[in-house]
């Protein structure tokens, strides 16, 4: 085995530990687990819509537990600011000067977890996307990068939607993955009763994984190869949503391109060294189920996103 | 770039399971080019087949190399079926690998080795697309050891080959059958013809043996003079050969062990059975006077 190859192995190693140690603090959620590590590896952003309690929070912040990556929360309200995410400049003064420092806002972590994004108003989405897709901030004429890699996780609430302000599709498009958080099992549920309600709150895990080894990660998951015809079902895929007769609009070449990265990444991440199509099955309906805008016929008959995407997955 | 560096080896993998393809196709094609060339035989041979000559000659440069390893051609000639049956087998090799060949035959054999198919499929793309990336290379290495341990013994369906070489050999049996009794459909339905029968003839009773033989000539005497001594069973005694008589007065009376070859004659126990043919002779005889 080449000294390249040991090292590839050595990755993989250390992500499916990292894995292991988020699996002591989280209970069941493993495909929900894997899909945010496969996000990470793809370079991308979540969104992630669930229930209140079903620990988005506490998953979030083991997975930058686990690593050394800086981890941030943000609490959007209806009167959250552009620049409480972004941060501003404020006057500092020192030794009898004043000058215009930049404070930086919470958005300069790692991993951010914006809550309830469908709660801040358009503007403050707009700027938090912005700095999500440019991985970069603009204020007072002067950009600050954000620093890598840089993973944002937003959540939205499938309830209590009186007074909020739903994200556009052309900014939901932006999200690499769209993520169902549903109730444990009550196997799950019990284990985490007896885990938080007895002994140490919450249970250590060991870091394993620094950001230079993610971000090597991320540059070797990009490198797996993909076969020809497996890259070209997968597009033929994402064309499909735009010709089925259930979906008023389609997936854009984004979700083409979203779909093969994170088909690369699941290979990765399970010490794969090529994409399989299971990897592209596993991830169609994370990757399409934001992206597609069912017409009036499917909605009236109570079918979801994840229905036609399932469909046209034995079609192609 | 190293010939023994994971590319180079992948390359040369690919080749391989080519190769294997291509002898796969091979085995297909010449066991049914067997079977084809003995039914053409066959068929040539029993069915009435026009253009097709009796004996081809074979071209005159073939005759003195038979005679450089032995074989001495006495008739440098094969048979028509022979030649027929060669040109169909050559044609069933050539097309039959041509259209096996047609389908890629690194997906043959992918197909045939489902545990490595999706790797194997990806490495041959990545090959074609120059990757080398680490993980590239690292996908080369895990093929390679994987190849190692499949086959293309499973390109090979077995029961199919199996089939046809009963085939060749039913064939095979048929074939020499016809040949041994020279079996025929050329000339069914002719008056009087069936295989094997021999020919019709016509007999409308005794012919004329002076009209046969002609007038009578006088002939020579004969170069040598030869005592013979035929013995009788038990009618009288005495030196038969000192008493001429003739055939209507007495017959020919022998003794034991005169081996006659008259009327089919063939032991002397049966001896006295002379009188019954001498009668039937006679009678014959009579009839033609007549």
């Amino acid at each position: 085995m080449s000294e390249q190859t040991g090292d590839v192995d050595a990755i993989q190693n250390r992500l499916a530990a990292a894995r292991e140690e988020v699996a002591k603090r989280i209970v069941g959620q493993k495909d929900i687990v894997e899909q945010l590590f496969v996000c990470i590896l793809a370079d991308g952003n979540a969104l992630l819509e669930s229930n209140p309690g079903l620990g988005k929070t506490s998953m979030v912040r083991t997975i930058a537990n686990v690593t050394d990556l800086d981890f941030s929360r943000i609490q959007n309200t209806p009167d959250l600011m552009p620049s409480d995410i972004t941060g501003a400049e404020i006057i500092r003064e020192s030794g009898g000067n004043r000058e215009f420092v930049f404070e930086e806002g919470p958005v300069f972590a790692n991993v951010v977890l914006a809550d309830e994004i469908n709660r801040a108003t358009p503007k403050t989405q707009a700027a938090l996307l912005e700095a999500m897709q440019e991985k970069q901030v603009t204020a007072a004429g002067e950009t600050h990068d954000l620093p890598r890699p840089f993973f944002v996780l937003a959540t939205q609430n499938p309830i209590d939607q009186e007074g909020t302000y739903p994200l556009p599709e052309a900014q939901t498009d932006r999200f690499l993955l769209k993520l169902y958080v549903d109730y444990p099992s009550f196997e799950e549920e019990r284990d985490i009763v007896t885990l938080y309600t007895a002994g140490s709150p919450a249970p250590e895990v060991d870091r394993v994984l620094t950001r230079e080894e993610i971000r090597e990660a991320q540059s070797l998951a990009r490198d797996v190869p993909i076969a020809d015809d497996i890259r070209d079902k997968a597009i033929e895929l994402v064309r499909l949503t735009r010709e089925t007769e259930d979906v008023q609009f389609g997936a854009s070449p984004r979700a083409s391109m979203g779909l093969v990265l994170t088909g690369k990444a699941r290979a990765f991440l399970q010490g794969r060294n090529h994409v399989s199509w299971d990897d592209i099955e596993a991830m169609a309906r994370p990757v399409l189920r934001h992206r597609l805008l069912l017409d009036f016929q499917a909605e009236r008959e109570g079918r979801s996103t994840d229905d036609v995407v399932g469909e046209l997955l034995e079609a192609v | 770039m190293a010939e023994d560096d994971p590319t180079s080896r992948m390359r040369r993998a690919l080749a391989q399971v080519r190769r294997e393809g291509y002898k796969v196709a091979v085995i297909y094609a010449v066991v049914d080019a067997a079977a084809v060339a003995l039914l053409a035989n066959l068929l040539v041979q029993v069915l009435p087949v026009p253009y097709v000559p009796e004996r081809v000659a074979l071209p005159g440069a073939i005759v003195p190399v038979a005679e450089a390893v032995g074989i001495t051609l006495t008739d440098p000639a094969v048979t028509g079926a022979a030649v027929v049956a060669l040109l169909a087998g050559l044609l069933t090799v050539t097309v039959e690998v041509g259209l096996r060949a047609r389908r890629p035959l690194v997906e043959q054999f992918e197909a045939a080795n489902p545990e490595v198919r999706e790797a194997l499929r990806t490495a041959r793309d990545a090959v074609d697309d120059g990757l080398q990336s680490t993980i590239a290379l690292s996908l080369y290495e895990d093929v390679l050891a994987r190849l190692r341990e499949t086959s293309s013994v499973g390109l090979v369906r077995r029961r199919r080959i199996a089939v046809t070489l009963l085939l060749v050999l039913a064939l095979s049996m048929v074939s020499l059958q016809v040949a041994v009794y020279d079996l025929s459909l050329a000339n069914l339905g002719g008056k009087g013809d069936q295989p094997g029968a021999p020919p019709a003839t016509e007999y409308t009773g005794l012919r004329d043996g002076d009209a046969i033989l002609g007038d009578p000539t006088d002939v020579s005497a004969g170069q040598e003079e030869l005592n013979a001594t035929i013995g009788t069973s038990g009618q009288g005694g005495g030196n038969a050969s000192d008493v001429p008589r003739s055939y209507e007065t007495g017959g020919f009376a022998v003794a034991g062990d005169v081996e006659s070859q008259q009327a089919g004659f063939s032991g002397t126990e049966q001896l006295e059975d002379a009188a019954l043919i001498r009668e039937y002779n006679l009678r014959i005889r009579e009839d033609s006077d007549e």
